[in-house]
């Protein structure tokens, strides 16, 4: 027992002990206060990180959240959304922020403002506008107009029977929209729109629909019928509950249950509004489960706050303001009135700009301000993105300014470089409501601008480089009815019908060597020993220029000035001249660097060579058919110090033939057709294949090559006419009479075979310098054919002239020609027998005649 | 001699009839071809107009005659009979003498799938053969010989032969392929001109060029 009394004892003494041993060991503990509030909101603060000033934002933006309520909003889009006139437009509501849980359920009602219907009317106000019959011009008129759409849907009533309404079609409309369950008042409101408070309606709960016409109520009353005398105003069929077929009643339809589209027959100037009422999102302060009924307008521009007031009532024991506002009928149609939507406006959400982009190339082009001949051609060229117009119908402007920086100092060149003609298009106007003169017309989606443009177009940057060209480009789609005054080339003033609200506008600067200095492109010369090749400048390629081109041949030597065609396994040269002056010449190659040395070419790359240091380039065209290199130099003026920069672009081609007439007069291509370009021009288009010439006339044809030096790798060629063989009359050239005269009809068939092939030093040099194996460069069998005809006259067709003219001739051109030979014939036997018959009336009869008839009557 | 009385000479007639026949001839010469349409079935085609259609024409509309004055008409029918062998059998003998001594086996030619397959050569010489044998019958014999040439005698068979060979032979020279042809001219002109109808003539024609055929199928190969 007495050891039971022990160790109880011990144990209440290590226990007390062990709780109380910290209060007896520690200071602190005796620091211990009762805490504030703030204290524990503060270690509350501390404990979760909380800022205290990122609480005192929300707390303030809770103040005010009250005003922050989002009222229902409404959008509207077109299909199309550039209509014209007469077109059916589509115009479908999106509503938003209401707590409705269908779309169908709010009530859209829709008024159309057609043109020339103003309020108020007047003399001059189409029959057209009095709708409702009650006279004048209202906003009602508006929504009858619309409604009318939306009830009949386009039936006929002449079709109807007003004997007496059977359909039973009345529609008593809910405040807030269509709702399963209304068991709660309703309150309407309205969002102040500079505070964004919300009011009350004064008087209650109103709707907007419209009134019948001819004296009658509004429609979705609290009577719930639609009578005779509403269906005759209306136009709806009595006995059809549903006239326009959409699966609602006829009074439901008038109120717009659900009706979120409307279509009609657009017309300049006609403009659309919709009111769209419903639940909003916004819960009423009301002792019940409403929402504010509230309307959202077609462009969201509330209605003016008039009238504030407020009344009091008191809700689970305490007052509860609710401020209110008196709007009358006139304060809600000045409201429609300002949200009428035009649907060629942007604000609708059709767009009025058009998305233009424009691209330049090459990119760094050169201006040849020294001859005026060897400038690059800059084409520029713009795409749209958000047009549904065809190309014809889109207006382009373009204008070109100069300037000595990319950024600023413009000066407009355009009608300069007009009048010199370096534009590939030539209509100057002047553009309406500026003075700005620019290239104008339909479907001229690319401008080319020849940069030859000399002194009096550089005018201040004449001696600038580089210069920096901006081209800018105007579009607009044309549907407007709208004039302005143009200025022809020729300064004569012409109307132009094509200002359109649709347009767009955009530029691109391109960067210009405003330089004499020109990169010279040149074929070149092999020299093998064993292992060591070197190369050397030889004839010049890519030079020539035809402003009138007058063969095939010649117009495409003009292409070379874009990109210089060059054969695959070519090694080529080029080369600046007179660069003694410039320092730190570097060559790219598609942006690689490309280095000449004594190696590569002693005697243009090499220390005493024949080349001021660094001038010249080499490059092996070791790409594929269709692939482009870009050539570029850079280097600096020693005595300007101002850098340069040329470029030049290679385009590596197949080779090819072309067969050409030697003298017009004797053989000529055959005329296939005319070409009309986007902008109207029309240019005659010849066959580059077939050929015609006169019965007994002889072949007088030559051969060129594509690209030209390539000629000079032609090993052999071989000539044949009708599979005979025919030698040559002259260099690439034949001069060949068929044996058996020619008659029309006849057709012979000539035929041009070569063989191509680099010399085998150059092919030793490919392979030495640039390890291109000599089976890729072995020799290209290159063929043309062409057909000759036999024709009694050359295929030109006449379409000038009158349009009479043009009708005969498009019937000759499509009446079978057995046809028109038959006509022919019985044409020609009508004249000799009409002939002959006329002759035959002319003639007396002779004395021989009468006396043997005379004698023949005896007998 | 002619089994009929020669018609009276009507000058008018004459002239109006010589003008209808060298502006026809010069006519179907110049008259543009349509390179599109096939050449042959334009000559085809124009002959039918020019010298069957016109012919006509010409004479029930300006003549106003029946069209018997230029030999539609039958005859007597043993004249008729006797009068084509009598024609024909002298001219075919000339030809098969030509064939024989002359150059007449190269130079006259047949298109091969005539020679080469029966039932084409019978339809050759029976339609197409027929055909423009038919068409130069009613202009040259019928037309030129028995109305514009009538009061000519027997004169008229070689005068309207003399005019078909030169229509033939002056714009594309002389060729052994017209031959027949011109042997046809004057023993069709012998027998229209005793037999006033251009039926038999016609089958005179026919079948002088038949048998000049025959005889190249058969001795000119």
């Amino acid at each position: 027992m007495n050891r039971l009394r022990k160790k109880s004892a011990r144990f209440v003494v290590i226990a007390l002990s062990l709780v109380l041993s910290p209060w007896i060991s520690s200071e602190n503990v005796f620091a211990l206060s009762i805490p504030s509030a703030n204290q524990v909101a503060s270690d509350i603060e501390r404990r979760y990180h909380i800022d205290p000033a990122v609480v005192r934002n929300y707390g303030e933006g809770f103040n005010v959240t009250e005003n922050k309520g989002d009222a229902p909003q409404v959008t509207i889009f077109f299909s199309p959304s550039d209509p014209k006139d007469g077109e059916k437009i589509t115009a479908k509501a999106f509503p938003a922020y209401f707590s409705n849980p269908n779309e169908s359920q709010l009530y859209y009602t829709w008024y159309l403002k057609r043109n020339g219907c103003e309020i108020g009317g007047g003399g001059g106000v189409p029959d057209y506008c009095e709708q409702d019959g009650r006279g004048g011009i209202t906003v009602n008129d508006w929504k009858v107009a619309a409604s009318r759409i939306l009830v009949t849907d386009g039936a006929d009533s002449n079709g109807f029977v007003y004997d007496g309404d059977t359909d039973s079609d009345g529609y008593r409309a809910q405040f807030g929209g269509e709702l399963e369950v209304d068991t709660t008042d309703d309150w309407c409101y309205m969002q102040d729109a500079s505070s964004g408070a919300f009011y009350e309606l004064e008087n209650g709960c109103i709707h907007l629909f419209p009134d019948t016409p001819n004296g009658g109520d509004q429609v979705g009353g609290p009577d719930g019928t639609f009578g005779i005398d509403d269906e005759r105003a209306w136009g709806t069929n009595p006995h059809d509950p549903d006239t326009s077929g959409n699966g609602n009643k006829d009074e439901a339809n008038a109120v717009g249950l659900g009706r979120d589209t409307i279509k009609w027959n657009y017309q300049t100037g006609d403009q659309i509004g919709v009111v769209v009422e419903g639940k909003s999102m916004v819960s009423t302060k009301h002792d019940d489960s409403s929402m504010m009924d509230m309307w959202a307008f077609s462009k969201n521009k509330k209605c003016p706050i008039r009238s504030i007031g407020s009344y009091t009532e008191n809700i689970h024991g305490y007052d509860v303001t609710f401020p209110t506002t008196n709007l009358d009928q006139g304060d809600f149609d000045d409201c429609l009135v300002a949200n009428l939507v035009d649907p060629m406006d942007s604000e609708s959400g059709s767009s009025k700009k058009i998305d233009v982009s424009v691209v330049a190339s090459p990119e760094n082009p050169v201006n040849d301000n020294d001859e005026g001949i060897g400038g690059d051609m800059v084409t520029a060229s713009a795409s749209l993105d958000n047009s549904s117009k065809s190309a014809s119908e889109i207006l382009y402007s373009w204008t070109v300014e100069l300037s000595g920086n990319p950024i600023s100092g413009w000066v407009d060149v355009t009608s300069e470089l007009e009048n010199a003609g370096l534009l590939t298009a030539a209509r100057l106007i002047t553009l309406p409501n500026s003075t700005t003169q620019a290239i104008s017309q339909n479907g001229l989606s690319s401008i080319g601008i020849s940069l030859n443009m000399g002194d009096e177009i550089l005018g201040a940057f004449s001696n600038q480089d580089p210069v920096y060209m901006r081209i800018t480009t105007r579009v607009s789609e044309n549907y407007s009815a709208n004039t302005y005054t143009a200025v022809t080339e020729s300064g004569s003033t012409v109307a132009n019908n094509a200002v359109a609200r649709p347009q767009g506008q955009s530029d691109v600067v391109v960067k210009i060597s405003n330089t004499d200095k020109k990169i010279d492109v040149y074929t070149t010369t092999a020299t093998s020993a064993g292992a060591t090749s070197h190369v050397a400048l030889d004839d010049r390629i890519c030079n020539l220029y035809y402003p009138n081109p007058t063969s095939q041949a010649q117009a495409q030597e003009n292409l070379n000035r874009v990109a210089c065609r060059v054969l695959k396994n070519e090694i080529i040269g080029v080369n600046v001249d007179d660069m003694a002056d410039y320092r730190n010449i570097s060559w790219t190659i598609n942006g690689a660097s490309l280095n000449c040395s004594a190696t590569l070419s002693p005697n243009n790359c090499g220390a005493g060579g024949t080349n001021a240091a660094g001038d010249t380039a080499f490059f092996a065209v070791t790409g594929e058919p269709g692939e482009t290199y870009t050539i570029r130099m850079d280097a600096v003026s020693t005595d300007t110090g101002r850098a340069v920069s040329l470029s030049r672009v290679f385009q590596i081609v197949n080779p090819q033939i072309l067969i050409d007439t030697l003298d017009e007069n004797a053989l000529w291509a055959k005329y296939v057709g005319t070409f009309t370009e986007l902008n109207g021009t029309r240019n005659d288009e010849y066959s580059d294949e077939i050929f015609q010439m006169y019965p007994g006339g002889s072949i007088v044809m030559q051969a060129t090559t594509l690209p030209g030096y390539a000629a000079k790798y032609l090993s052999s060629h071989a000539w044949t006419v009708d599979g005979v063989a025919v030698a040559d009359s002259g260099i690439m050239q034949i001069s060949y009479v068929p044996p058996r005269e020619t008659v029309v009809g006849d057709a012979n068939f000539v035929h041009f075979s070569g063989k191509i092939v680099q010399p085998a030093e150059k092919r030793l040099a490919l392979l030495n310098l640039w390890n291109i194996d000599a089976l890729g460069s072995s020799e290209v069998e290159t063929t043309k054919d062409a057909r000759v005809e036999t024709v009694e006259n050359a295929d030109a067709v006449v379409v000038a002239g009158s349009p009479t003219n043009r009708f005969l001739a498009a019937i000759s051109n499509y009446v079978p020609p057995f046809v028109v030979f038959g006509i022919r014939m019985i044409l020609t036997s009508a004249l000799l027998l009409f002939t002959v018959g006329f002759v035959f009336s002319l003639i007396p009869e002779s004395s021989i005649v009468q006396r043997e008839n005379v004698r023949s009557k005896r007998l | 001699m002619s089994a009929f009385p020669l018609p009276a000479f009507n000058m008018r007639r004459f002239l109006a009839t010589g003008l209808l026949v060298v502006a026809t001839l010069v006519s179907f010469r110049l008259f543009p071809t349509d390179p599109r349409v096939n050449g042959s079935v334009q000559a085809i085609v124009l002959g039918i107009a020019f010298f069957l259609l016109l012919p006509m024409a010409y004479v029930l509309v300006v003549l106003k005659e029946p069209l018997p004055s230029i030999g539609f008409s039958g005859s007597v029918r043993k004249l008729g009979f006797l009068s084509v062998p009598i024609a024909v059998v002298p001219i075919v003998s000339i030809w098969y003498m030509l064939l024989q001594m002359t150059d007449a086996k190269t130079g006259y030619s047949l298109p091969a799938f005539i020679q080469s397959s029966f039932p084409f050569f019978v339809l050759y010489e029976v339609f197409l053969v027929g055909t423009i044998a038919f068409l130069y019958e009613v202009f040259f014999r019928g037309l030129v010989m028995l109305s514009w040439l009538t009061r000519s005698g027997i004169m008229s068979v070689f005068l309207q032969a003399a005019l078909f060979i030169a229509f033939l032979v002056v714009p594309d020279g002389f060729g052994w392929e017209y031959v027949p042809m011109m042997f046809a001219a004057l023993s069709s002109g012998f027998v229209a001109y005793h037999t006033r109808s251009i039926y038999y003539s016609w089958f005179s024609g026919w079948v002088t060029l038949f048998l000049a055929d025959v005889l190249f199928l058969l001795f000119g190969r």
